[in-house]
């Protein structure tokens, strides 16, 4: 069998987790490069804990999980050198300045010191962050620390760039910001995989939208397409499919 | 009361087995350890003049004291600052005296108990030895616990006073590590007085009828064990307590409520300009990452200075010394071990065990062994920089012994780390304080390899090659064994890879 000269972005295959029950059930799941892809899903539908294996923060119980054609179970470190993971709570450090703590995520992935300089500046400046790059993060809001996260998950220019409610606490203008960057990269060719219950941000943002429950996928496709598999005829917005969807299967 | 009790006690530990194993062997060689310094104390009327006897008793209740002061201040501050209970306490139908009394019978609880597990050994090997009046140790540590306690409190209480809450939380700090250290440079000042001064001094405080002695010396009467003066020391100090609980509870309640408007402490505002600083190499991004979090966070710059600045009147001691006095080296050597272990266990655990953003390292592409070595590269560096300077000034005076007590705090640093290496547990670095209460068998089995490696360098200062040899096997002995019996028995989760509660056992190398 002859490779494709683009594997996908993402290829989940038969993937399963299990804390006692099963969290990710046997998922399959491809995103293609570019894509801009919402992953849906009740509380404990298994969002998290499949972008956490993606992410390398777990290991599958079993299954394969491939990001650009690199098995990420097997190469580890190669995976990760693409990916970026961005979870709801940011990871940063109180004592750090925006810049130390771009200057430490860039050291992590090796970013070559021409480029981390410029991409720092610029992402420092996209998301007016440039007046507080060297004042602590420790007295930030949680908007400005999650837009600091942001940077550091963007500064070494990941192929892949997972978040995990990255909306979750922020005010509308922090909110919009991020969106913007997030849009920008996807445009820019980058793969944007994003877990929300902000669904009208699914709904505006995502090329594709994946709902699953108990660690199955329920539904996959465009809003179009997710439109026409719904049968309760409940008008058309995300909101209303998610709810059908998920629901009916429930029932 | 139960509430603050548990929270200062509350000591996280797995296996039943292991911690009383743990705790028989910290019992066993604290009090080896005090058999050595009661044989040792015992000879001293023998040496001293008689009428200093009860100066230098008094002399040793003032360094107790103080130590109590400073750690009572510590914890007052951090009881400012305490999140939740407090506003959930005194939002309750309670008068606010009665809330701060009992808040600070849990603080002066919290404070007394650690002073009288490492000094009751020394009570039970005096009475051992036929010399009951060592068990006047007990009430007059209690009795220097309530006072102690009283004095923290209206310390902390008159810092967020005068300079206000915000300040207070470095500042009080900043009072304990130089209340802790105090005395140790006041022995410094009399070591550099001139023979004649020191003995007019000597000659102001000798006693020659204790008897008639009245309240001054009465701390140094009552550790000598004369009765009435321990009733009167413990009387005195419930009394000094009393009124500092009656006194003070309003002002707490007032303190309290402006300290919990304020946010962290550091610097927000816009600074200086600096020369970038990145580079495509992650372990060095890792070091320099773990040094800048060490120097900046005064919740942990502090224990950790309050250690340091006690190496320095130690140094400076050495300083001071003739060449070949064995006693004083001797005396300072295991010192160093005891602290090069205790600031290495600190560092260490600070860097391996407090990693604050767990899942940024765990998901970058570096290998889990880098990350680790690292980390213990960052740990070990700045250990060293910190015992390095005081084995060099004693290098001047007196270089075998230079040679034992830098490769003793060269192994208790190891150990220290190797044990931090160790600890499953994922802890907040803002837990400092409490790193006992949040690594209680790892803290213990640290002190338990340090204490053997200070009695191995004190043995082979004094020229005791075998028994240096033997103390310096048990410590390696114990060392292994904990390390053995403390290994997760799951595949080892690499700390820094999973967050909390996320997956029992994580790949490490993914």
């Amino acid at each position: 069998m002859t490779a494709l000269p683009f594997p996908p972005a993402l290829q989940l295959t038969a993937l399963r987790k299990s804390f006692g029950r099963p969290a990710v059930d046997g998922l399959d799941l491809t995103v293609q490069p570019g894509e801009f892809y919402a992953l849906l899903g009740p509380n404990g539908a298994g969002k998290t804990t499949t972008l956490r294996m993606v992410a390398g923060l777990m290991r599958p119980d079993s299954g394969t999980i491939r990001i650009y054609g690199i098995d990420a179970v097997a190469d580890p470190l190669a995976a990760k050198s693409i990916v970026a993971w961005l979870p709801d709570e940011p990871m940063l450090y109180d004592k750090l300045t925006p810049l130390e703590y771009l200057e430490f995520v860039s050291g992590l992935w090796s970013v070559p010191r021409p480029d981390a300089e410029r991409r720092a500046c610029e992402l420092l400046q996209a998301l007016e962050l440039w007046a507080q790059r060297d004042s602590r993060c420790e007295g930030f809001s949680r908007g400005m620390r999650q837009k600091v996260a942001l940077a550091g998950a963007l500064i070494h220019d990941p192929k892949l760039l997972i978040l995990d409610e990255p909306l979750t606490g922020l005010d509308a203008a922090i909110a919009r910001q991020v969106q913007d960057l997030l849009a920008a990269r996807a445009a820019a060719g980058a793969t944007v995989i994003l877990t929300t219950h902000i669904l009208e941000v699914a709904e505006r943002l995502s090329s594709r939208i994946g709902i699953i429950r108990g660690g199955r996928l329920l539904a996959e496709g465009t809003m179009d397409e997710l439109r026409h598999r719904t049968t309760s005829g409940s008008g058309g917005t995300l909101e209303a499919i998610f709810l059908d969807l998920v629901t009916g299967e429930a029932a | 009361m139960r509430l603050w009790l548990r929270r200062a006690f509350d000591v996280r530990v797995r296996g039943r087995r292991l911690v009383m194993a743990v705790l028989i062997l910290a019992v066993v060689t604290l009090h080896l350890l005090a058999y050595g310094t009661v044989a040792i104390v015992s000879r001293v009327p023998q040496t001293v003049p008689a009428e200093l006897i009860l100066p230098l008793m008094s002399g040793a209740v003032g360094v107790l004291f103080t130590l109590i002061v400073a750690q009572a201040l510590s914890g007052a501050v951090r009881a400012f600052f305490e999140a939740g209970t407090l506003d959930l306490v005194f939002s309750a139908p309670v008068p606010p005296q009665r809330i701060f009394a009992v808040r600070a019978l849990a603080l002066a609880v919290a404070t007394t108990a650690p002073f009288c597990i490492f000094l009751a050994p020394l009570a039970h090997m005096g009475l051992l030895r036929g010399q009951p009046a060592w068990l006047a140790i007990y009430p007059v540590t209690v009795a220097l616990g309530l006072a102690g306690t009283a004095v923290g409190l209206v310390l902390a209480l008159g810092l967020v006073r005068l300079i206000g809450p915000r300040l207070t939380r470095t500042a009080g700090q900043a009072l304990a590590v130089l209340i802790g250290t105090g005395l140790g440079f006041a022995v410094h000042a009399f070591n550099k007085l001139p023979i004649d001064r020191k003995l007019t001094l000597l000659d102001e405080v000798s006693v020659t009828d204790p008897a008639s002695t009245g309240l001054a010396w009465l701390p140094g009467r009552a550790l000598l064990g004369d009765l009435d003066a321990v009733i009167m020391l413990l009387l005195l100090g419930a009394a000094i307590f009393a009124l500092m609980a009656q006194a003070c509870g309003a002002v707490f309640a007032r303190s309290r409520a402006a300290a919990a408007g304020v946010a962290a402490p550091g610097r927000t505002g816009p600074a200086q300009e600096r020369p970038l600083r990145f580079r495509a190499d992650g372990p060095a991004a890792l070091r320099r990452k773990e040094w800048l979090l060490l120097v900046r966070d005064p919740w942990i710059l502090m224990p950790v200075l309050q250690r340091a600045f006690a190496l320095i009147p130690v140094g400076l001691a050495l300083a001071g010394l003739e060449g070949g006095d064995n006693l004083a080296t001797s005396i300072i050597a295991p010192m160093l071990v005891v602290f090069a272990g205790k600031l290495a266990g600190g560092i260490a655990w600070l860097t391996l065990a407090a990693e604050e953003a767990p899942e940024l390292i765990a998901t970058a592409p570096v290998p889990a062994g880098t990350v680790s070595r690292a980390k213990v590269e960052a740990a070990l560096t700045a250990s060293v920089l910190l015992f390095g300077l005081p084995v060099l000034l004693m290098a001047l005076r007196d270089p075998a012994a230079a040679v034992w007590t830098g490769l003793g705090c060269t192994f208790a640093t190891v150990a220290a780390t190797l044990l931090a290496l160790a600890e499953p547990s994922r802890i907040r670095r803002r837990d400092f304080g409490d790193r006992f209460r949040n690594s209680g068998v790892f803290a213990l089995a640290e002190l338990v390899v340090t204490l053997s490696l200070a009695g191995a360098v004190w043995l082979a200062v004094g020229g005791a090659w075998i028994g240096a040899l033997a103390a310096t096997v048990l410590a390696a002995g114990l060392l292994a064994a904990f390390l053995i019996g403390l290994a997760p028995r799951d595949p080892a989760p690499q700390r820094t890879a999973a967050p909390a509660g996320a997956d029992p056992a994580p790949n490490p190398s993914l």
